[in-house]
């Protein structure tokens, strides 16, 4: 606890800043992974269901002292979290390609690594010039996370530390075509086009 | 729309409005609560608390207020509540050390999650209160004034927790003071 003393005042009154610690804590604090939509839809839903299930809220004025009942408490924080996609999405979402130099197999595969994933696309040689994953984790920002070419293999991969929970995610080629795994899960498309979704385990190494 | 129309709309039943509230702020919430808690579910459970005791309390916001620091005030009134819980449960500070520790650096991307693992173990050494204190002046980047607002401690005490919790913390890192 608190020493005593905590509550005297220092003499002068002033702390001069400790600019190696201050600068030290604000770059610990700025690399915190950001929250995302799905830990927001979750806090909206538990609090409206939890204060449906209490009381409503009263309404301040009492000159229109009527209580309105809150109402379809998961369907406003799915409502929020469609919003919050759909805001940051890219138009045109094409599948990726299932056949590559003649060989049918899966090409996008995602590995759990520790703390996240490694997301690796192979992709018909010489079909792209960059390819970068985008999702929920780095805002749906086509230039946030680049996959990097193996001159070998040519399979494009990314290695990304993630929240355990479910994200989604797309690729995109090139800067403009989006791309989706149909051999992977995906969301519902609810519009705005599909993407893949992949769950991080709190433990997965 | 403004804070103080969001919450008007809120007051009047509108679901939405406590939506794009909640949306507005999580973030800034989520960065102090997983810094103070030092775990992920610990930060977003008192995050949620306080989402929650704020919206039964949004009668008593006074729109003259800034909203962010009167949901700061809650919000570090839960820190402390939850870590005095779960002190009484454990003394055991909990970090995410298997993530943190194996975390690669993806390549050319963002150094999301890639942490000062080092400084997360002091941070969590520090008396709560120090923690606290150290966050809100250097991370939050806030005057002692508003700190004073949001904590109900008075500003020399405030500049107590700093002094000493950054010597604290100087310590456990094994660095020598760099004043201005």
């Amino acid at each position: 606890m608190i020493d005593d003393d905590d509550i005297l005042p220092l003499d002068g009154g002033e702390v001069p800043d400790d600019q190696a610690l201050k600068s030290r804590l604000l770059a610990a604090y700025q690399r915190i992974p950001p929250s995302d939509e799905r830990m927001v839809a979750r806090c909206v839903r538990m609090v409206l269901e939890r204060v449906t299930g209490e009381h409503a809220v009263p309404v301040r004025s009492a000159s229109r002292s009527r209580v309105r009942y809150l109402i379809g408490a998961s369907a406003v924080a799915a409502a929020l979290l469609a919003a919050v996609t759909l805001r940051n999405r890219a138009p045109a979402v094409d599948s990726a390609p299932q056949s590559v130099g003649g060989r049918s197999a899966p090409v996008a595969t995602t590995t759990p690594i520790a703390g996240g994933i490694q997301f690796d696309l192979r992709l018909p040689q010489g079909s792209a010039a960059n390819v970068f994953v985008v999702g929920d984790f780095n805002g749906w920002d086509t230039k946030a996370t680049p996959m990097i070419r193996d001159a070998k293999s040519g399979e494009w991969s990314a290695r990304i530390v993630l929240l355990p929970g479910r994200h989604i995610y797309a690729y995109v080629v090139n800067g403009e075509k989006w791309i989706v795994d149909p051999l992977k899960p995906q969301i519902p498309d609810a519009g705005y086009g599909p993407a893949n979704a992949v769950v991080v385990e709190e433990d997965s190494k | 729309m403004t804070d103080a129309e969001l919450v008007t709309r809120t007051r009047n039943g509108d679901s939405l409005a406590f939506g794009e509230l909640v949306g507005r702020y999580y973030d800034g919430c989520w960065r102090l609560a997983y810094s103070m808690m030092g775990e992920r579910a610990d930060a977003e459970d008192v995050i949620q608390e306080t989402f929650l005791r704020a919206y039964k309390a949004l009668n008593r916001y006074d729109e003259r207020d800034q909203f962010r620091g009167w949901l700061f005030r809650i919000l570090t009134n839960q820190c402390r509540n939850a870590l005095t819980s779960r002190g009484r449960r454990s003394r055991r500070f909990v970090q995410d050390e298997v993530a943190i520790e194996g975390a690669p650096a993806p390549p050319e991307a963002p150094a999301l999650g890639i942490q000062d693992v080092a400084l997360s173990r002091a941070l969590a050494k520090l008396d709560p209160a120090q923690r606290e204190a150290l966050l809100l002046k250097y991370a939050e980047g806030l005057e002692y004034t508003e700190m004073s607002a949001i904590t109900g401690v008075g500003e020399s005490a405030l500049k107590m927790r700093v002094k000493r919790g950054g010597e604290r913390l100087r310590g456990l890192l094994g660095q020598e003071p760099s004043d201005d």
